[in-house]
């Protein structure tokens, strides 16, 4: 089973808590909005409202719906359907109204979110729920298209589309790059274990280093 | 470098070059610089304290009105400018507050300018407050003679409605727009009943996408220094200007399904319709 | 009474307008007509107020203090009941420090190209991003490791210190210096925490998240 590249990996799971955040992010240029509902369902909508073209990331999450910033005006999760209209609180909102949503899901303490409209292939697969701690979410210099050599001459291999797995420090980690934009990636770390208290910064200077060796041999 | 556009609705009005205060001290070896329509320009006062605007080495035609400089880039017939007949009112109180760097289309600043129903959101506390979000019927018609839009009959809740306000009131707002990059609002003034203050946007058009905002305030106030009624305003300009700066697209879409309307957004829809019929092109998204 | 010398647009009077509001202090705001009135240039304010030409400038009494990071300072050491703004711990207090620099290097890069882009003031952008960019990521490197470590405030602590308020405004402004903060998901997940504290107040620019 070959897990489609369609899937991207656009934000750490734990980074979107439900009711409350909202998270701006970038797949290939296009902006989203990525947020949970009060429910826990994770969200990817076009980072853009219908009524002025405001970005919705500058909104607020009110339980299962995400209120735009600039008028207050709401959509519902899941269809994103506009189902209120503070302007106008005693007129039934136009149906058409909506936000652009795309598909997500969570897999492996990540969001993947599929922008294509056609069948989405296969998913990436599950991971033990045990495994895997989130370390940090970091941008790089570098384009995507040249993430993967500079990962690979750090040590790291290609697991998946989109994911790599080598070590850090001695300890096994996963990288996943998402295409943010000609000039940058997202790098999301994990490792298969929280460190040790006495080793958080040893771990996280390797981290830095790895990104400025990747940046440097992208150069 | 020429005008980078060659709309009329533009070439053939006046537009402005900012206060002409920033003139002063200015000299044809030390001008004051300043970009429009993608050009550059310099202006300065000659001996006899007229204004000089130069373009590409061509004097431009400059009017100096309420305290603005105003210029025309185009080579045909010029367009009246505006009258403001409270800027000559005694007992008036005119503040410049100066312009701010926004980067948007200027038809997105006047249209946002125009909007009510954002009070309660991004003016929390002063212009609005949630939940008194309704926005109320009002009327809006296109003047037969000027072409000017006029939107009457507007009112909002306001908890704190200009910089000497103590108490929430109910706010009586006019609005007009006078060109595409300028409008005016006018509100109940606190202090003279039946008087109406008058808040000018004049918006300067430095490219499509990147303007600088000016604010005038003609009002009858005289408890205030002008240095807290340029904070008051300059706070509820700078409260709109993120979301000013990230609306896309950049430039205002006239046509198609990219923008949704509602009855609330009655001026905004006239506003766009009567830019449509004057085939306004600059700053525009084309689609 | 403490009196404040304040532009309401500017980030670093903020600062104080915020650690003001958090101490639960009365004070009396003094506009500074900034723009389009360059007052903070005026011979008397240079005179009486600040040779810099700068805000803000806190009196206390007859106590006169320049520069938004000095006046942090010494308003939590005078009035921090609870001790959490400026604890009295050497180690803390250097941490916090490092990142008041760190403070003046957004002054120097973020705001000085909002103030470019707003008012027409001369800046060298180029550099301005530069500098921008190496003082963010710096910024997201340790709020990173930070929030992982449960201590997610910049100086390491539990509760946010003077070194978040010195670093909050020009972060949560970087849009307005046309800089995207989306590479910097630590310094974003800051940004949001901080605009939720109990009794924050914003700024305009930085959105309210109270409604």
């Amino acid at each position: 089973m070959a897990v489609s590249p369609l899937w991207h990996p656009v934000a750490a799971a734990q980074m979107l808590r439900g009711g409350q955040n909202i998270v701006a992010a970038l797949l290939a240029g296009q902006p989203l909005a990525l947020w949970r509902s009060g429910s826990g369902a994770v969200q990817a909508w076009e980072d853009r409202c219908p009524h002025r073209g405001v970005p919705l990331s500058m909104g607020r999450v009110k339980g299962d719906q995400l209120a735009c910033a600039y008028h207050g005006w709401q959509y519902a999760a899941q269809d994103g359907r506009c189902t209120a209209i503070p302007a106008m609180p005693d007129r039934p909102v136009p149906g058409k109204v909506c936000v652009k949503t795309y598909a997500a899901l969570e897999r492996q303490g990540m969001v993947w979110v599929n922008p294509a409209d056609t069948a989405a292939g296969d998913a990436p697969p599950a991971q033990d729920p045990a495994a895997g701690v989130h370390l940090r979410s970091l941008g790089v210099d570098l384009p995507v298209a040249a993430i993967g050599a500079a990962l690979e001459r750090s040590g790291f291999d290609q697991a998946a589309p989109h994911a790599w797995r080598g070590s850090l420090d001695g300890v096994a980690t996963r990288v996943y790059a998402l295409d943010a934009t000609p000039q940058w990636c997202l790098l999301h770390l994990f490792c298969d274990h929280a460190p040790p208290a006495d080793q958080w910064s040893r771990r996280f200077a390797e981290i830095r280093a790895l990104r400025d060796a990747i940046e440097q041999r992208g150069a | 470098m020429p005008f980078d556009t060659l709309d009329p609705n533009v070439r053939s009005d006046w537009l402005t070059i900012g206060s002409a205060s920033l003139l002063d001290g200015c000299t044809a070896d030390r001008p004051m610089a300043t970009r429009l329509l993608g050009n550059h320009l310099q202006a300065w006062r000659d001996a006899a304290a007229l204004p000089v605007v130069i373009a590409d080495g061509q004097s431009l035609p400059v009017l100096e009105r309420y305290g603005y400089l105003w210029v025309h880039t185009g080579d045909g017939p010029q367009r009246t400018l505006f009258e403001l007949p409270e800027y000559d009112e005694s007992g008036r109180r005119i503040v410049d507050c100066g312009g701010i760097g926004v980067a948007t289309s200027g038809l997105r600043v006047v249209e946002n300018f125009l909007d009510m129903g954002h009070f309660p959101y991004i003016h929390t506390g002063t212009l609005g407050k949630v939940p008194q979000t309704e926005v109320a019927p009002y009327r809006v018609h296109v003047d037969a003679a000027t072409q000017e839009i006029w939107a009457l009959d507007c009112h909002f809740f306001q908890p704190r409605a200009s910089a000497c306000a103590a108490d929430g009131i109910d706010a009586q707002y006019r609005y007009r727009v006078m060109q595409p990059f300028t409008a005016a609002l006018y509100k109940s003034s606190p202090d003279h009943a039946g008087a109406l203050d008058v808040i000018g946007l004049f918006v300067q058009p430095l490219d499509d996408e990147h303007v600088i905002a000016h604010v005038l305030l003609v009002y009858f106030e005289d408890r205030l220094g002008d240095a807290d009624m340029i904070a008051f305003q300059q706070m509820i300009f700078g409260q709109d200007k993120p979301i000013l700066e990230n609306q896309r697209p950049r430039r205002l879409p006239l046509h198609g399904p990219l923008e949704a309307h509602m009855r609330c957004d009655l001026t905004s829809a006239t506003y766009r319709r009567w830019l449509r019929q004057r085939g306004m092109a600059f700053g525009v998204h084309p689609d | 009474m403490i009196r404040l010398y304040d532009y309401e647009l500017s980030g670093n009077c903020y600062k104080l307008r915020l650690l003001l509001h958090w101490l639960g202090l009365q004070y009396q705001r003094i506009a500074v007509n900034f723009h389009p009135g360059r007052e903070h240039r005026s011979p008397a304010f240079l005179r009486d107020i600040n040779p810099l030409g700068q805000l803000p400038v806190l009196a206390d009494g007859d106590f006169l203090l320049r520069d938004a990071q000095a006046c942090l300072v010494y308003l939590a050491s005078q009035y921090d009941r609870a001790g959490h703004w400026y604890p009295d711990d050497a180690a803390t207090r250097g941490r916090i420090t490092t990142w008041l620099a760190t403070a003046d290097d957004l002054t120097r890069s973020i705001a000085a190209a909002r103030q470019h882009y707003s008012f027409g003031m001369a800046a060298d952008i180029a550099r301005c991003e530069a500098l921008a960019r190496a003082s963010l990521r710096l910024l997201d490197d340790a709020l990173a490791e930070n929030q992982a470590s449960g201590r997610p405030w910049l100086a390491g602590t539990h509760e946010p210190s003077i070194a978040d308020i010195a670093c909050f405004p020009y972060a949560a402004l970087a849009g307005e210096a046309r800089i995207d903060l989306r590479p910097y998901p630590a310094l974003q997940a800051w940004i949001r925490a901080m605009r939720h504290r109990d009794g924050f107040i914003a700024m305009p620019g930085i959105l309210d998240p109270a409604l």
